[in-house]
């Protein structure tokens, strides 16, 4: 058998290799879709990355959120690090006044402020609602018109609306 | 030799991906609570407050986040380069009961636009992500990101 001379050789491998790496970079917009490879597996759902939010999956989710939810974890993190952190008077005392400042002016009837209490790095807000709605409410207008702008976190639980928020210039969260 | 350099050089184009960063247009957003004429759409994908009346305009982008959990938040946006006359602009993380946020830093930009980094939050198992920006008078927002 006649030798191939070795730029085609080269040009083969080459575009296989340009083929492959083409066919593994390509992403769609904001999740990787698996096509069905065999006639027979065109009925089956397609893989999408993320949660699965057919309704039979979802229904779980919506009675309570499981103990591996990120923003469950974080919730958990900040309170225990709240609990540790000791106090710097020269940030925590005119912060409290200045949150004390900005919720009062909002003014509502169906949430109150229970406690304020800032430390070194974070404050711990406590708010009553009248309902989960009227609380929602209140946090959203809150954090449109605040004076104060650190970063945030807030969970309702038993009928009280836990938020930390961070000093600014500081990282509430850690990846 | 030759051959294994130029596979190799393949190899490293190949691995230097676009950045996994979601990109949101702030003409992909609304005003709230109610439509206003007077915010303008010049080229491409800014979005200006031009109202006459001087009142701050509250600009709402939502984004598609395809997991939950940590995100770096990011901002393109900026004032008409006045002293008094800016934009502020936030991300907010909201579980999908409706009960529960994580906000970033809320930043403010007097100058021309820049891409502003507001920190992070975490978007809650199947909850949402949306950037709110308050826009001053010739004030602009051009695009939000998250990764």
């Amino acid at each position: 058998m006649k030798m191939l001379p070795r730029w085609i050789l080269a040009v083969a491998v080459l575009g296989g290799a340009a083929a492959w790496l083409w066919s593994e970079t390509r992403v769609t917009a904001h999740a990787e879709v698996t096509a069905p490879a065999k006639p027979a597996d065109r009925e089956r759902p397609v893989a999408v990355r993320g949660p699965d939010l057919r309704p039979a999956s979802i229904a779980p989710a919506l009675a309570a959120p499981t103990e591996a939810d990120p923003f469950v974890e974080t919730g958990d993190q900040l309170r225990a690090r709240f609990a540790k952190e000791s106090v710097d008077p020269a940030w925590a005392n005119p912060t409290r006044a200045a949150l004390e400042a900005d919720f009062t002016k909002l003014g509502s009837k169906d949430t109150s402020v229970r406690s304020i209490d800032c430390r070194r790095t974070m404050c711990r807000i406590e708010l009553v609602p009248t309902s989960p709605e009227a609380g929602a409410a209140y946090v959203q207008a809150w954090l449109r018109d605040r004076a104060f702008t650190g970063p945030g976190h807030m969970a309702q639980r038993d009928g009280v609306m836990e938020m930390f928020v961070g000093r600014e210039g500081t990282e509430l969260l850690a990846e | 030799m030759k051959l294994a350099a130029l596979l190799g050089s393949i190899t490293l184009a190949g691995l230097a991906a676009p950045s996994n960063a979601g990109v949101m247009p702030a003409t992909a957003g609304h005003s709230w609570p109610v439509p206003d004429s007077c915010i303008r759409n010049p080229p491409w994908d800014q979005i200006i407050n031009g109202c006459a009346d001087g009142i701050s305009r509250l600009w709402i982008i939502p984004t598609q986040v395809d997991t939950s959990g940590f995100k770096r938040v990011f901002a393109a946006f900026g004032g008409p380069n006045s002293s008094n006359r800016g934009t502020t602009c936030q991300a907010m993380a909201i579980s999908f009961d409706n009960f529960g946020v994580s906000f970033s830093t809320k930043k403010s930009n007097f100058e021309f636009v820049h891409l502003m980094d507001l920190g992070s939050v975490i978007v809650p198992t199947a909850g949402s992500l949306h950037f709110e920006c308050s826009l001053t008078s010739d004030s602009r927002v051009m695009s939000v990101q998250f990764l």
